[in-house]
């Protein structure tokens, strides 16, 4: 086993990390990086639990090397958040109840954040389709699919008010 | 070790003094790796050759790179604008989160999979050692000679459609092969513990040629998140009702439908029942099923009568 230096640029904060050529870019989140707000859940890029933005994309962390990802922008559920207040996707997520478990959770907000980047006001078939590498077990996606589109109302209207 | 190569003589020469094993987007990798299926440990990273990373339109066709990611190519516009069905298989292949990792080229030397290879070692260590293991016996099929699992990129049959050449540098020289004779070399080894031997650099995809109707359809339990139950890519010319036909995951490798080719050809005044009916009689003769995990093996042969959504498209459509 070997040790490499790598940096990651971890929720706007530049991280460096020793890992080995078998540590998962989803072992670095969670044990070195201490974000545990990532779940695994399958292990095998199944179910979509481990969902993190790698470069701005949704990927399973739980299956990319920690050091294929060296240099790259990772964002996670804890960097949606600040102390004040949760993302809009989150509060939409509360509000239509969406949320049973809470296991796919982090997963399932990552993949909306990933889809509302690049398409700010989805139709029901590109939200099912941006959903689809996640399974939730609880709530049988109606509320979840209601969750993304008052998300994106929400996000509509915070960049209205930000202009 | 963890070898990142930025050209491609670097890459050569770390695989012939290193052995790694090749690693692209990691999506069929991983998790073989993860159930000691393949060796861990020491990886040659290659998605960090510029020449294996890009999309090229030449004036022949174009040529993908194989390291270039499922995503990355369905980004492409003019690429999906010219190949309709390779643009429908991008689309429907596996997950969004694999389809930002996953590369073209580990789409096509993905590994076969079997109820009684997927497995974990402890799983495994309770049977027998099958030839994907480096034993001599097949479970789903005692007295196969060979290796029944089945093959299931959704990419293979759209490349055959289109007439692909896969492009490689094996002994030290570039080698371009038909996409049939690549397939087909890697799905026998794939059957085996061999490893292979070469660099896989990318796929020349020709221009489609003229007048052809192309698409894609796949069948799936649940999306994204299964193995495809079947899938057929076709292409159809309605002036001389020349037609290609292939079906993906019911084999080793895909299956071309010649004789429902041949069929439609010949009669022109046959009605699409009579030419799905056809296809589906073809399918059921040429497919070499096994068991699965998701799916049995009669609700898979009824699943083979989807292949009437393909002809509809192709045959039925109304010119423009």
């Amino acid at each position: 086993m070997n040790y490499f230096t790598i940096t990651l640029t971890i929720n706007r904060e530049t991280m460096v990390f020793s890992v080995t050529e078998e540590d998962t870019l989803l072992d670095v989140i969670r044990e070195k990086a201490g974000l545990t707000g990532t779940k695994q859940g399958c292990g095998c890029e199944q179910c979509g639990a481990c969902t993190v933005l790698l470069n701005h994309k949704a990927v399973n962390s739980c299956c990319i090397l920690a050091l294929q990802a060296d240099n790259g922008v990772i964002e996670t559920i804890e960097g949606l958040e600040s102390p004040e207040k949760l993302h809009p996707i989150q509060q939409a997520y509360i509000e239509e109840g969406a949320v049973q478990c809470g296991f796919c959770t982090p997963g399932m907000i990552m993949s909306t954040k990933a889809l509302l980047d690049q398409v700010p006001n989805p139709d029901t078939s590109q939200i099912r389709s941006a959903l689809s590498g996640n399974i939730c077990r609880c709530t049988g996606y109606t509320k979840i699919e209601a969750a993304v589109k008052n998300a994106a109302r929400k996000l509509e209207e915070v960049s209205h008010e930000s202009i | 070790m963890y070898y990142k190569p930025k050209t491609l003589k670097d890459a050569l020469s770390c695989l012939s003094s290193e052995s790694p094993v090749i690693l692209a987007g990691g999506t069929d990798l991983m998790p073989l790796v993860k159930n000691d299926l393949k060796p861990s440990g020491n990886y040659m990273d290659i998605t960090h050759i510029p020449d294996l990373c890009a999309v090229q339109k030449t004036s022949e066709g174009w040529f993908l790179g194989a390291a270039v990611t499922i995503s990355g190519l369905l980004e492409n516009a003019a690429l999906c604008g010219t190949y309709p069905a390779l643009a429908r298989a991008l689309s429907v292949t596996a997950s969004p989160q694999i389809r930002n990792m996953g590369t073209i080229g580990g789409n096509i030397l993905q590994d076969r999979r079997c109820l009684y290879f997927n497995q974990s070692a402890c799983w495994r260590s309770s049977i027998e050692k099958c030839f994907k293991t480096g034993g001599t016996l097949c479970h789903q099929i005692p007295n196969s000679p060979v290796c029944r699992a089945l093959y299931y990129s959704d990419l293979a049959p759209v490349l055959l459609l289109y007439e692909a050449q896969a492009r490689m540098i094996k002994n030290g020289e570039k080698q371009q092969v038909p996409i049939e004779t690549f397939i087909h070399d890697h799905t026998g080894r794939n059957g085996t513990t061999e490893r292979p031997d070469f660099l896989l650099e990318g796929f020349f995809l020709p221009f489609p040629r003229k007048g052809y109707r192309s698409s894609f359809e796949k069948i799936s339990i649940r999306g994204s998140v299964d193995f495809p139950t079947v899938h057929f890519a076709g292409a159809f010319h309605p002036e001389t009702r020349d037609t290609r036909l292939f079906a993906g995951a019911v084999a080793e490798s895909p299956v071309e439908l010649s004789d429902t080719e041949a069929f439609i050809k010949a009669n022109q005044n046959a009605g699409l029942d009579q030419t799905a009916d056809t296809a589906v009689k073809e399918l059921l003769a040429r497919a070499r099923l096994i068991k699965e995990a998701t799916i049995s093996v009669k609700v898979k042969k009824d699943s083979f009568q989807n292949i009437r959504t393909l002809l509809k498209t192709l045959i039925c459509q109304p010119e423009p």
